[in-house]
């Protein structure tokens, strides 16, 4: 089917329910105008309570009970909460001890990331029964962009539909979608009727559903630039709408430009397929508070032994470093060198991260998290390389 | 201590001291300048980070009473920059610092001047001598080629060799190396300092700031034991601890013979590489450099970003020579030289060592970008 058949389907989706005064509608027929120059489909398919679902599935015992993937040590951390825990507040990134508090009754069960790749995996390839063009966001959560891809099935809707019932046949998971013609709204609508289900935003409800929206949920906008813009009044996706590009520049800087668009419901990134990975890190959270440089420097070496493990098997080479440390406090800092060249070996890497280590001692708190990272890609590995002087 | 200061000679003063100032200090007293007012013009400022120091002649004070002052150094710049004086009346007593102009006054804190460290002065009899103008080009061609960044820390600084007749200054990064020679006499006798003395990067900079091409030739003394260089110019004694750790050898670097010189001008092929360069980014740099009988032809191909083809006619006839480098590695040395200064380039072959010559006793080495495809 041609772009403009899809693009006639999309349009005939149900809308929300959702007032709208004259002012809005105007703005929204001109934004409208603009998308639909080269209007996508895209669905972003995100699976229920993931690591948790698996577990529920895999053991029956667990059903129906609040559980909590992660560590159940003093230092744990919740990797994602089953619904029955999410009732008592429970939450993924949350500290174990703090869930436990919330849901005394909460069960704590360790990942087998194993398991949770293999139905990554399944649900990869169901994906691409019905497009190429896929952007994984993590093992559970993905873009997919349909535009061209609709074969004989009548829209997007469709396809969302039917990926939803082949992933719960196929992998005895549920899984929400959201369809739109953007990522920023498909994301949102994924969210919209979660868990186990489907929401549709069209180029002609997207302006109005961005208005309404609070501007927390914007992907993008984490709980500081939040914060940021109730301070200046901006509690919704239409008081976005309302300031200038240059007031939001001059508050939020490069980001300005990014906040403005997605409050006209306008997202033009596309969905890659081969996505190149940014960076690459390793962390480690400790039982008990670093308080020497000793010890640090102790906790540095598999971290970097891991990062490095991961450019021989990708045949990549990076050339800044980030150390990030957590404080018991939560306070967290990271500081990171680039260099002219990308690391050509782990002690490379290694003899950077202990300077920069060393910059943070004497400390006055305890470090409870240490973490290194890669990023800045310089290419792979022989691509182009600058030949040294011999000596 | 009492004095009436000139702003403007004060101002020039500080401009140079405070530039060594430190930012954040373990020893807080570091973060001032240190004022010694003598009444026979020999007035000086001084500042130090411990690493290098600098002791500057201040001109236009009238002094009434000798003494020591402790400046806090962005407080009192501030007050400097902004006043509107011709002279400001300095007085300090034990407890305050006053300032005052014709209508501001400023009450400072006084600090306790024996806490200053001592900045060491030019004291040697023996030294060597080099023109200022030539010691600023030195500076300029080689300190660009250094690396602050690589733990290899004699790099991050410039090697100075030298003799009864001549100085001689190496930068390098482990890609390129920039290397110039001078003149230079001995005054009694000067020995030539032994090791590898290795200056850091920060007191080239501040030296080379203190440096004008018409000052009279400048003092260098490298101290025995060779821990410390002391600079004496014009109007300053500049001290710099000198950098650990072994310079490489670096004459191993020069190819023992090449097939291939070609004469070039500074001023066309700068331009040339900087058009080059437009289209490189930093995952993929190399810029293609084919030489052949009458032409340089330049390009570069980077995806997403574009290609660029660029033609430069050269004075060259003989066989071709194809050669990929790092853009910049070239705009660093080609922008210390002016435009009409004539340039050889002596080349092997894309895998080694190429090297620009100029008349002026200027050499740099850089290594060739590879690509494997």
């Amino acid at each position: 089917m041609s772009a403009e058949g899809g693009l006639a389907a999309l349009d005939s989706m149900p809308e929300p329910q959702t007032e709208r005064s004259a002012p809005e509608t105007a703005a929204l027929s001109e934004s409208a105008t603009v998308e639909r120059a080269r209007q996508r489909k895209i669905i972003h398919i995100d699976m229920d309570a993931f690591y948790a679902s698996v577990e529920q599935r895999d053991n029956p015992e667990l059903r129906g009970k609040p559980i909590a993937v992660g560590g159940s040590r003093e230092r744990g951390v919740v990797a994602a909460a089953s619904y029955e825990a999410r009732k008592f507040g429970v939450k993924s990134a949350m500290p174990s001890m703090t869930a436990r508090r919330k849901c005394p009754d909460l069960i704590f069960v360790k990942p087998r990331f194993d398991a949770y790749r293999a139905v990554s995996r399944q649900i990869h390839e169901i994906f691409a029964a019905y497009t190429p063009l896929i952007e994984p966001l993590s093992l559970d959560e993905a873009y997919l962009d349909v535009t061209e891809h609709l074969g004989a099935i009548a829209s997007a809707t469709e396809i969302a539909k039917q990926i939803r019932a082949t992933i719960r046949s196929e992998t005895g998971l549920t899984a929400s979608a959201g369809v739109s013609y953007n990522k920023f709204l498909a994301k949102i609508a994924s969210d919209e009727r979660k868990p186990d289900g489907l929401f549709v935003i069209t180029p002609r409800t997207g302006p109005s559903f961005v208005e309404n929206l609070p501007v927390g949920r914007f992907h993008g906008i984490g709980p500081v630039t939040r914060a940021k813009m109730e301070r200046l009044g901006i509690l919704s996706g239409g008081d976005l709408k309302a300031q200038t590009l240059s007031f939001l520049e001059q508050h939020f800087g490069k980001s300005g430009l990014y906040y403005y668009s997605l409050a006209r419901g306008i997202d033009e990134r596309p969905v890659c397929a081969h996505r190149i990975r940014k960076s690459v890190g390793a962390e480690k959270t400790f039982d008990a508070d670093l308080r020497t440089l000793d010890e640090a420097r102790l906790a540095i070496e598999p971290l970097v032994a891991k990062v490095w493990a991961y450019c021989e098997r990708s045949n990549t080479r990076w050339r800044t470093v980030t150390l990030k440390a957590k404080y018991a406090d939560f306070q967290q800092i990271t500081r990171g060198r680039t260099g002219e060249e990308p690391f050509a070996t782990p002690a490379a890497i290694e003899a950077v991260v202990y300077a920069l280590l060393d910059a943070l001692f004497p400390v006055d708190k305890g470090i409870r998290l240490i973490g290194v990272s890669l990023s800045s890609l310089a290419a792979e590995t022989g691509v182009e390389h600058q030949l040294r002087l011999p000596f | 201590m009492k004095a009436l200061c000139n702003c403007e000679g004060l101002l020039t003063a500080f401009g140079m001291v405070s530039g060594v100032v430190p930012a954040r200090s373990p020893k807080p007293i570091l973060q001032n300048v240190k004022l010694v007012a003598n009444t026979d013009e020999s007035s000086i400022l001084m500042g130090t980070d411990l690493e290098v120091g600098i002791r500057h002649r201040v001109l236009g004070m009238k002094v009434e009473q000798p003494g020591t002052v402790i400046l806090p150094t962005a407080r009192f710049g501030s007050i400097l920059r902004t006043s509107t004086d011709q002279e400001l009346a300095l007085e300090a007593d034990g407890d305050h610092l006053m300032v005052r102009g014709l209508h501001a006054e400023f009450q400072l804190p006084g600090e306790d001047a024996s806490l200053y460290p001592e900045v060491p002065d030019f004291g040697a009899s023996a030294y060597h001598v080099v023109s200022a103008a030539d010691l600023r080009k030195l500076i300029r061609r080689t300190i660009f080629a250094t690396d602050l960044e690589t733990t290899r820390y004699a790099l991050g600084g410039v090697l100075v060799e030298l003799t009864a007749e001549s100085i001689t200054m190496v930068g390098t990064d482990g890609r390129r190396l920039a290397r110039m020679s001078a003149p230079a006499e001995t005054e009694n006798n000067a020995p030539n300092p032994g090791g590898s003395p290795v200056i850091p990067v920060k007191a080239l900079k501040l030296l080379e700031r203190n440096l004008n091409d018409e000052d009279p030739p400048v003092h260098i003394a490298v101290q025995s034991g060779a821990a410390a260089v002391l600079v004496r110019t014009e109007r300053a004694v500049i001290y710099s601890r000198l950098v650990e750790g072994r310079f490489p050898r670096y004459q191993d670097v020069f190819p023992s013979h090449v097939d291939v010189k070609i004469p070039l001008e500074v001023g066309p092929l700068r331009l040339a590489v900087e058009q080059a360069s437009i289209v490189t980014n930093d995952e993929s740099r190399g810029v293609d450099f084919q030489f052949s009988s009458g032409y340089l032809k330049l390009a570069s191909q980077t995806a997403d970003v574009g290609s660029s083809h660029i033609e430069l006619p050269i004075n060259y006839e003989g066989k071709p020579v194809d050669i990929t480098f790092d853009p910049r590695y070239l705009i660093d040395a080609l922008k210390t030289l002016d435009d009409k200064t004539s340039i050889t380039a002596e080349l092997i072959d894309s895998k080694n060592a190429a090297v620009f010559k100029t008349d002026d006793r200027y050499t740099y080495v850089v290594m060739p970008l590879t690509r494997d495809r």
